[in-house]
């Protein structure tokens, strides 16, 4: 009797085999994932029944009924559901574009402004940060519509900032150029000029690794890419009419009008975000050593070199990881837009999931939209970062 | 043949510029190049063109109290209306007579954080008194016994209600993040599979959609005839939403530690 327990077991027994415990425990766990979800579509799926209430995208191609705003491309209240989405996606993607572009800019200026030795401008540029990062961002959007829609003076006494720009509580104004046909041809020549400009950058480069001769390539760079628009420019007699705001009646005519929705959405995305963006380039550029700027100084670069050949690369390396983050953070923090009534992709969505009560596939085309636009920025990031990742050889 | 130096007479030095004292200090850290003074000037203009009329508008030409809303008029800030408004600013719609109940919950809720920030009071006892905290609030809040009047969570709004959400969600998320984190670690495929899609899936969309999700589609998602309050349906999404960035955080954290 003794014996059977002492002895040795041969093969042990199935359940204690790592490999088959673990197709075990997926099993299960896949088993319960799968019954939730069961359970979740079933009970969708009996109440939808139940409310009578139709189910699939069909309802895209009815008519929406309802106005937007505001939109880039042509809509009408006639036009399909469809249409609508694609409404507000234009507008998500466009203040997220240009949001994206301004904040890093900001961001990048106030980050070396931390760093000043004027501590003056330290100091602004600190209080600034610490204000703006502590605040909700849904608060500050509030801030900026509340000044801009009920602080703001009617388009007859409107604060004029700078020539010509006005701000009143139908938006803000600006000049815009006139159309001409001479812009799409300075567009077409600064295009021909770019594509020249990185020829020569290749050559000269390789060049400079043959021969070790250098070459002017920022100032040539400077002149191809600037001279050709410049030239056109002058050439079809330097058009330079400006389309001016002008006061006539109750609003202004003339020059570019951004409403108040999307002028206080766009300031307090840039404001939000430029203050996390100013943090991770200050770090980044503390998180290069002063002993490379002191290595490159002794091997004779200028300043300029200094901060392009040795400290930004480098930089970079720490920066971009964090700062793709931030990008989509502002990307989706855009989607507050619903609280100030800036039709955007969320704001649309609602309005239709109010009127046709599909809440599953308003709901489905809103994460499915985010997460898309969400992957592509962090695949481009990603491709980005790989150029300037640390290649450890 | 003398050095010519020595029949040179001294040249009167001036003194060494300052460098300590507050004239050294503006010079080394405001006027220390041309550039640095343009820029010190120009943020000087700009503070004097920004401050005098933010002071006049917060206190000088403010209101700080008024009998009714015309007094606000054409004046700078109006602090009697939110003066007039705090207890709603606050409390939201909880019944006027009763708000010295959200009141002492919001003093719980800040004894107990203050008393977790110390590291030395960590420990199984500060676990209990936040449960004994927690329903002390909780029995402030709803009422309905001790003589309590019962209040109705629809009617609960402002700083308490901040604080309740904001401590029970992370508390709630926690575990289901350590749980995410682990299964986005394992070595077997389908669970990790499975976790790496819930986290991306959260991360990738904005909190809002969440919350959209959690008020229209949880009825949805339930056995007709079970309803859950909006209160709840919203912590929910919270804590969910809350679960994929913590479990991501206390993912960095374990790989932190490497493997040896």
């Amino acid at each position: 009797m003794a014996t059977d327990i002492i002895r040795p077991a041969a093969r042990p027994s199935p359940w204690r085999n790592p490999a088959i415990r673990g197709v075990i425990y997926q099993i299960l766990f896949v088993a319960v994932v799968v019954a939730l979800g069961w359970f979740l579509v079933h009970n969708t799926v009996v109440n939808l029944r139940r409310q009578n209430i139709a189910s699939g995208f069909g309802f895209l191609y009815r008519e929406a009924a309802f106005g937007i705003g505001e939109s880039l491309i042509a809509y009408s209240p006639a036009d399909t559901y469809a249409r609508a989405f694609l409404v507000g996606l234009v507008n998500t993607l466009y203040v997220a574009g240009l949001g994206i572009v301004l904040a890093t800019i900001l961001g990048t200026v106030i980050g070396i402004a931390r760093l000043s030795s004027n501590w003056l401008i330290r100091k602004l540029a600190q209080i600034y940060v610490e204000t703006f990062r502590n605040i909700p961002l849904l608060l500050q959007l509030f801030f900026w519509w509340g000044l801009l829609r009920e602080s703001a003076p009617a388009p007859r006494l409107a604060w004029e900032l700078l020539p010509d720009v006005f701000v009143s509580n139908r938006g803000v104004v600006f000049p815009v150029p006139s159309p001409d046909p001479a812009y799409g041809w300075m567009a077409l020549a600064f295009c021909v000029g770019a594509v020249a400009t990185i020829g020569i950058f290749r050559w000269a480069r390789q060049r400079q690794a043959l021969t070790g001769q250098q070459f002017p390539i920022g100032w040539v760079g400077l002149g191809l890419v600037a001279g050709p628009p410049l030239a056109v420019f002058l050439v079809c007699g330097a058009p330079l009419a400006l389309d001016r705001p002008e006061l006539k009646g109750f609003n202004f005519a003339g020059g570019h009008a951004v409403s108040p929705e999307f002028a206080a959405l766009l300031l307090g995305l840039v404001v939000y975000t430029g203050t996390f963006i100013a943090e991770i380039v200050r770090a980044g550029i503390l998180a290069v050593s002063w002993g490379q700027s002191e290595a490159a100084m002794a091997l004779g670069l200028k300043s300029g070199q200094r901060m392009r050949l040795i400290v930004l690369p480098q930089a970079l390396r720490v920066i971009v990881p964090p700062m793709t983050s931030q990008y989509l953070g502002l990307t989706k923090n855009s989607s507050l837009a619903v609280a100030i009534g800036y039709p955007d992709l969320v704001s649309i969505a609602n309005t239709t999931i109010n009127q046709t009560g599909q809440a599953v596939e308003g709901i489905a085309m809103i994460m499915g939209v985010y997460l898309t636009i969400s992957l592509i920025i962090s695949a481009l990031m990603n491709l980005y970062n790989r150029a300037v990742a640390l290649v450890e050889r | 043949m003398t050095d010519a130096t020595q029949d040179l007479p001294l040249v009167a030095e001036p003194p060494p510029r300052a460098v300590s004292g507050p004239f050294g200090w503006l010079r080394a850290n405001l006027f220390s190049s041309v550039s640095n003074t343009i820029l010190t000037i120009l943020a000087a203009a700009f503070l004097a063109v920004a401050i005098p009329p933010l002071i006049r508008w917060a206190l000088v030409d403010a209101v700080w109290s008024a009998p009714n809303s015309r007094a606000c008029h054409d004046a700078g800030a109006c602090w009697a209306f939110v003066h007039e408004k705090s207890r709603f600013i606050f409390f939201g719609t909880y019944p006027y007579e009763e708000q010295w109940r959200p009141l002492f919950a919001v003093l719980i809720f800040v004894a107990l954080i203050v008393a977790s920030c110390d590291r030395r009071l960590w420990g199984r006892r500060l676990v209990l008194i936040w449960l004994a905290g927690l329903v002390v609030v909780g029995v402030l809040m709803w009422g309905g016994i001790l003589g309590l009047s019962y209040v109705s969570n629809e009617l609960w709004g402002g700083l308490p209600l901040t604080l309740i959400f904001a401590v029970i969600g992370m508390a709630s998320a926690f575990p289901l993040a350590i749980l995410l984190a682990l299964g986005r670690r394992s070595r077997l495929p389908a669970v990790r599979m499975i976790c790496v899609a819930y986290i991306e899936l959260i991360r990738g969309v904005p909190l809002i959609t969440v919350l959209f999700m959690a008020s229209v589609m949880l009825p949805l998602f339930l056995p007709p005839g079970v309803t859950i309050d909006k209160l709840l349906r919203a912590q929910a999404a919270f804590m969910l939403f809350a679960a994929a960035y913590l479990a991501e955080v206390i993912r960095g954290g374990l790989q932190a530690i490497p493997k040896g």
